[in-house]
């Protein structure tokens, strides 16, 4: 994969690069939100890691203009600032994950195989094909099947479970379940069709984090 | 942040206590004088004229007293010079007057004074007083006399360029006086708080050493106002000191872990390198938490002046920073579980109060034994709004519950790593939305409940 490297630090930039490198992927290391925005219209790659404190702009700016021209494509925002605000403005402005400094340079690989995964990319051949542990779902082919027998799900029951096994690297709140698997949805319906889907997959794969949300054990 | 030069004035002082004392003595002094103008007009314009009047009566009873004694003319007129000469004597200017004795209606006698020629001379027609002259007729009917005299109205100079130069004189004299009391009141007066001025000024971070006492009541109050206030200073410079020297030495321990451990990462022995990985990868961690928590705390000690609060969902809050501690708690295969309402929308600052939950919640969560539960609750009353996180871990002993609130205070025989700043930023957080934090027992008087009562903010 083609990563947009944003990061101004020399050092940190020499060590992302080379994890990057030795994940297997192509680092594009650019260091100037000017230099960034370049490359990102010359040459469109997969990606982007950005730092958000560079020395000639906001990483936010950029970031909003990536996500004018190109709405599907992850990017992962690197910060210094470990508050609340700069993480909810970072995921607002279009980021879809994020990392704090300092992060292990494995953490990074796996958050950017995540998000590329639900993005679509990598091309692997279980793309699009969603799993947990003998349970797997087919996004393309709308199936999901058990030990390899066919479970029957509703539409809404598809779209719950398509999502939590899309996040198995954490738990999902309420809130975030009923914004993408049920829109304009009241709680309780969340609650019933839960319940449903629990039914139809058997017990042990989703967990219940009372009063927060839901999580897949992978 | 503001420079050093905040505060100072961005123009030069336009305004001059000088001119302003100077100003409020001359304005006193005018008054004065218009005060003793007004009983000076009264007094010439009412008390002179009745006694001129007066005078002129008795003036004219005298010449008619003479008459009938048979006095002639020369006595009349040596009276006439007599009277003049009492006023010289006095050291007064006589009054001008006119005399005019009739028999029958004929002038028999007139006498008027050398100087009548100076003014307008009265109009013999005209029988009665008017602003110039007061006029007095008496008659003596068994020798058919009558006498009429004129005599100036007193006082008339008062209000002419001679009176007003008169009066005015003092006034003027008095300005340079008065210029040179208030210049001279100024700089005394103003001597001793100018040499507080300057001992103010002489003051820097290195030297905030207290003020010498001011003798003066008037200035001692100004001086222990700034030595209280360079008091706060001190302590406050000692605080930050400690603060910064503890914090430091907390990095050096984890520093000094992955230093130890970055060595062994080149032996040959796989295992020994995979344990050096291990615990450098845990060292920076720590130092991570640590930086974290001082930058946390930073925040949190801020002025709750300054800080914006809106309107958020707490319960959303909290969910969301209970996702992030999921992670760990799941590892540590710990339940964590929230009993809240729908939602609480409460005016906050979320920054903060995000690291509130964070560090109760993570708390919880390091000391609980694995298997156990840590329960986050939120009840919401219509004064205040109550969230507590309960867990099964071994809790803190009663005695240490107040202690445990200090910088860099932790319990003794602790093998859990920590900052030791989690539950001051708490204490921090919630001061800053006026709440209080109290520590109790968890379930079945074991572990530890940490209760935040956040009252609602007064509305408005």
């Amino acid at each position: 994969m083609k990563v947009c490297l944003v990061e101004d630090d020399l050092t940190l930039g020499r060590s992302l690069q080379a994890v990057l490198q030795d994940g297997g992927h192509e680092a594009l290391w650019v260091r100037r939100v000017a230099d960034a925005r370049f490359w990102f219209d010359e040459q469109r790659p997969d990606a982007m890691l950005l730092d958000l404190g560079l020395p000639d702009g906001d990483g936010l700016d950029l970031l909003r203009h990536v996500r004018r021209h190109e709405a599907q494509m992850p990017v992962i925002v690197i910060t210094a600032r470990d508050g609340i605000e700069d993480r909810l403005q970072g995921l607002d402005s279009g980021a879809d994950d994020y990392l704090v400094k300092p992060f292990v340079g494995a953490e990074l690989l796996a958050r950017l195989r995540a998000v590329a995964r639900r993005a679509g990319l990598g091309g692997e051949a279980d793309a699009g094909q969603w799993t947990a542990r003998d349970l797997v779902l087919d996004e393309k082919r709308r199936r999901v099947t058990r030990a390899g027998a066919p479970v029957a799900l509703s539409k809404t029951e598809f779209e719950l479970l398509a999502t939590l096994l899309k996040f198995t690297d954490r738990v999902l709140t309420r809130r975030e379940l009923e914004v993408r698997a049920l829109p304009g949805s009241d709680g309780h319906a969340l609650d019933v069709h839960m319940a449903n889907l629990r039914k139809k997959i058997g017990e042990g794969y989703i967990r219940t984090v009372r009063g927060v949300g839901y999580a897949v054990e992978p | 942040m503001n420079g050093p030069q905040a505060g100072r004035n961005d123009v030069a002082p336009t305004r001059s206590l000088f001119k302003r004392t100077l100003a409020v003595f001359i304005g006193a002094a005018l008054a004065v004088w218009c005060a003793l103008m007004v009983n000076e007009v009264y007094y010439v314009k009412v008390v002179q004229a009745r006694n001129g009047q007066a005078w002129n009566r008795v003036w004219a009873e005298h010449v008619l007293l003479q008459f009938r004694q048979g006095a002639g003319a020369a006595g009349l007129a040596e009276l006439e010079r007599l009277r003049a000469e009492e006023w010289r004597q006095m050291g007064y200017e006589p009054p001008t007057i006119l005399l005019q004795v009739l028999r029958d209606g004929a002038l028999i006698h007139e006498f008027a004074s050398p100087d009548i020629g100076r003014r307008r001379p009265p109009d013999p027609a005209q029988q009665a007083s008017d602003s110039h002259w007061l006029y007095v007729e008496l008659a003596l009917p068994e020798q058919r006399l009558r006498v009429r005299r004129w005599q100036e109205m007193p006082g008339d100079w008062h209000f002419g360029l001679e009176g007003l130069t008169y009066y005015s004189r003092p006034f003027f004299l008095s300005l340079p006086v008065l210029a040179l009391t208030a210049w001279l009141v100024l700089r005394l007066g103003f001597r001793p708080l100018r040499r507080v001025g300057q001992q103010i000024a002489a003051r820097t971070p290195a030297n905030l050493k207290p003020l010498s006492p001011s003798p003066y009541v008037e200035l001692a109050p100004v001086v222990d106002a700034v030595n209280a206030l360079l008091a706060r200073l001190r302590e406050h410079q000692d605080g930050q000191r400690d603060f910064l020297l503890n914090a430091a030495h907390g990095l050096k321990t984890p520093l000094a872990v992955i230093q130890a451990n970055a060595d062994t990462l080149a032996s040959d022995d796989a295992a020994r390198r995979e344990a050096a990985r291990q615990r450098l990868a845990d060292g920076v961690r720590q130092a991570g938490h640590m930086v974290h928590q001082v930058l946390s705390l930073a925040r949190s000690e801020a002025d709750p002046q300054t800080l914006e609060r809106r309107e958020v969902d707490l319960v959303d809050l909290l969910r969301d920073r209970i996702v992030l501690a999921a992670d760990l708690a799941q590892r540590r295969g710990i339940e964590v579980e929230l009993l809240a309402p729908q939602d609480c929308m409460l005016a906050l600052h979320r920054e903060t109060m995000g690291s509130l939950i964070d560090n109760l919640l993570s708390n919880a969560v390091k000391y609980s034994p694995p298997g156990s539960r840590v329960v986050v609750e939120l009840r919401a009353d219509d004064d205040a709004v109550r969230l507590a996180v309960t867990d099964q871990g071994p809790g803190i002993p009663a005695a240490l519950r107040t202690k445990v609130f200090e910088r860099f205070y932790r319990p003794p025989d602790q093998d859990v790593p920590g900052s030791g700043l989690g539950l001051t930023i708490v204490e921090r957080a919630a001061a800053q939305h006026a709440a209080e934090v109290t520590l109790g027992d968890g379930f079945d008087g074991r572990g530890l409940r940490a209760e935040v009562r956040l009252p609602r903010a007064a509305r408005g």
